[in-house]
C-alpha cells in the first residue's frame, strides 16, 4: 500500500512537472477555454437577466472541451515514446497508472477552472466565487477524469485517437454533464445547499462507481 | 466452436412464428384503447423492442466480463453482435415511440428520462462500435470492447436516475404511480406474447450473427496467412 | 394524418428496420461465402 501511494505520488509529480515545464498543454487549453467563452458571448445573448441560470451551463461546457484537449494529451507521451512498457514494470499495480493520470487530470482540469472563473466573473461582473458553486465544479471534475483517464487510456491506442474520445466519453458523462448544471444552476440562483444536495450525492455516487470499475478494468487496457 | 445448427433453425422458424402470432394478437385481440385510440397499438412492440435494447446491452457487457476473465472470443462474437442487435431493436423503439409520440403528445421528442436514456444508450453503444473499428489487432479489439461495454453498461442506470430527476410525462406502465393507462387483461397477454416473441427473436438473431462474426475473424485469420504466403512467395522468386 | 396512419406507419418502421437488418445479415453471409470460397481457391 505505501508502495503504491509512493508510485501514485511519483506519477503525478512526474506528469505534472513535465506539464510545468512545457506547459504546452496548459497553454492551449487556456487559451481553447477563453475563445469558447468569448464564442459563447456572441453565440447566446447574455442578457443580465437569465445570466445567472445559463453561468453554469457554459462554466461546464467551457471546462468540459478544455478538459478533452488535456485528456487526449494525458497518455500520448507514454504511447508515443514507448513508455508505456517501462510504466507498467515500475508501478507495484497497473491501478496506480490509472490513478496517477486521473488525479494528474483531475488537477489540471481544476488548474483551468481557477483561471476561467476570475475572468468569467470579470468579463460579466458576477462573482462565481461560491464555495457551494466550486464544490460541484471540484465533484464534476472528478467524475470526469475518472472516466475519462479510462477511456483515453483505449482511445490513444487506436487508429482514430483524438476523434474517438469525445464520441466515447460524452455519452458516458451525460448524467454527469445533468447534475452538475442543475447543481451550479441551482446554487448560482440563490438557492441553498440542501436543495441541491441530491445532486450532489449523485456526482459522488456516479465518481465512486465510474472510479471503482474503471480501477478493476483499466489492466486491460495497458496490459498486452 | 458455437454450436451449430438444426436447433438455431428451429428457434429461427419459432421466433417467426412469435412475432406473427404477436402481431395478429396486437391487431385482432388486444382492444382499442379509448383515449389514445388505435395507435395506443403501437406500444406493444415498442414496450418489447425498449426492453431487448435494455436486454442486449445487458448481455453485452455480461461477456464483456466473461471475455475479461476467459480470454475466449466467442464472448467477444455475442458482445459484438448483442451490441449490433440492441442498436437495431434501441432504433426500433425509438422510431415507434415518436410515431406513437406525435399524436399523443403532439411533439415528435420530448426529454422524458427513458427516452433521452435510450437514446444516450444508442450513442454509448455507436461509440463501441466506432472504437472496435479503430482497433486492428483482434485480441486487442476484443478487450477494448469488453472494457466500453462494461463502463458503458454501468453509466445506463446512472443516466436513467439522473434524467429521473428531472420532470416526466412519459406514461409509468410498470409499478405505475400516476396510473395514466390502465391496463386491461387482454391488453397485458397481448403484451406479455410481445416480449416472448421479441425476446425469441433476439435470441435467434444473436446466434445468427454470432456465427457470422465467428466466420468473419476465421477469414480475417484466413486473409492474413494468405497474404503473408504470398508475400514469402514475391520474396522467393 | 390520422390515428390510423400513424398507427400504420408505426408498424411500418418497426417491421422495415427488422427486415433491412436481416437483410443486411444474408448479405454479409453470401459475402463472406464468396469470400471463402476465393481464399480456398488461392490456397
Amino acid at each position: 500500500m505505501k508502495d503504491w501511494l509512493h508510485s501514485v505520488r511519483t506519477l503525478v509529480w512526474k506528469d505534472l512537472l513535465q506539464e510545468w515545464r512545457s506547459k504546452d498543454m496548459l497553454t492551449a487549453m487556456f487559451a481553447f477555454a477563453i475563445l469558447t467563452l468569448f464564442i459563447f458571448n456572441y453565440a447566446i445573448e447574455l442578457s443580465p437577466v437569465n445570466r445567472a441560470e445559463i453561468a453554469s451551463g457554459i462554466i461546464w461546457v467551457v471546462i468540459v472541451f478544455a478538459g478533452t484537449l488535456g485528456l487526449n494529451r494525458s497518455f500520448i507521451a507514454e504511447q508515443d515514446q514507448g513508455c508505456f512498457d517501462a510504466l507498467v514494470m515500475a508501478v507495484p499495480d497497473v491501478s496506480a497508472i490509472y490513478f496517477g493520470k486521473m488525479l494528474t487530470n483531475w488537477l489540471v482540469m481544476l488548474f483551468v477552472s481557477v483561471l476561467i472563473l476570475p475572468i468569467y466573473s470579470l468579463l460579466y461582473n458576477q462573482s462565481l466565487f461560491n464555495a457551494g458553486f466550486i464544490l460541484v465544479l471540484v465533484l464534476g471534475a472528478w467524475c470526469y477524469s475518472a472516466a475519462g483517464t479510462l477511456i483515453a487510456g483505449m482511445t490513444v491506442q487506436t487508429r482514430m485517437r483524438d476523434l474517438l474520445l469525445p464520441i466515447l466519453l460524452f455519452p458516458i458523462l451525460m448524467p454527469v454533464n445533468m447534475a452538475v448544471v442543475k447543481a451550479a444552476g441551482g446554487i448560482l440562483a440563490g438557492a441553498p445547499l440542501m436543495d441541491v444536495q441530491a445532486w450532489l450525492v449523485f456526482l459522488a455516487a456516479y465518481g465512486i462507481i465510474v472510479t471503482t470499475v474503471s480501477i478493476m478494468v483499466f489492466e486491460y487496457v495497458i496490459r498486452e | 466452436m458455437l454450436f451449430v445448427n438444426k436447433n438455431l433453425k428451429l428457434l429461427s422458424f419459432l421466433a417467426f412464428l412469435l412475432v406473427l402470432a404477436a402481431f395478429a394478437m396486437v391487431l385482432f385481440y388486444a382492444p382499442i384503447e379509448l383515449n389514445m385510440g388505435i395507435v395506443q397499438k403501437v406500444f406493444y412492440f415498442h414496450v418489447s423492442a425498449a426492453w431487448i435494447g435494455m436486454l442486449a446491452f445487458l448481455v453485452a457487457a455480461v461477456c464483456g466480463i466473461l471475455y475479461l476473465n476467459k480470454k475466449q472470443l466467442k464472448y467477444d462474437f455475442i458482445a459484438f453482435s448483442a451490441v449490433e442487435i440492441g442498436l437495431l431493436f434501441t432504433a426500433i423503439a425509438n422510431f415507434s415511440g415518436m410515431i406513437w409520440a406525435k399524436p399523443i403528445w403532439n411533439t415528435w421528442w420530448t426529454w422524458d428520462p427513458r427516452l433521452t436514456t435510450m437514446t444516450i444508450m444508442a450513442f454509448t453503444y455507436i461509440g463501441y462500435l466506432l472504437l472496435r473499428r479503430g482497433v486492428d489487432n483482434p485480441e486487442k479489439r476484443a478487450r477494448f470492447g469488453s472494457v466500453y461495454a462494461i463502463i458503458g453498461f454501468a453509466s445506463v442506470p446512472l443516466t436513467f436516475f439522473s434524467s429521473r430527476l428531472l420532470r416526466t410525462i412519459h406514461p409509468t406502465i410498470f409499478g405505475a404511480d400516476t396510473g395514466d393507462m390502465a391496463m386491461i387483461p387482454a391488453m397485458y397477454q397481448t403484451m406479455a406474447v410481445s416480449i416472448i416473441a421479441f425476446t425469441v427473436l433476439f435470441a435467434a438473431l444473436l446466434w445468427h450473427r454470432s456465427l457470422l462474426a465467428a466466420r468473419e475473424s476465421e477469414l480475417e485469420i484466413l486473409r492474413a496467412q494468405t497474404e503473408v504466403l504470398e508475400f514469402g512467395e514475391v520474396l522467393d522468386d | 394524418m390520422t390515428n390510423l396512419s400513424y398507427f400504420i406507419t408505426g408498424y411500418l418502421v418497426i417491421f422495415g428496420l427488422l427486415g433491412a437488418y436481416i437483410l443486411h445479415l444474408l448479405t454479409l453471409k453470401k459475402r463472406l461465402d464468396r469470400e471463402q470460397k476465393e481464399l480456398s481457391r488461392q490456397n
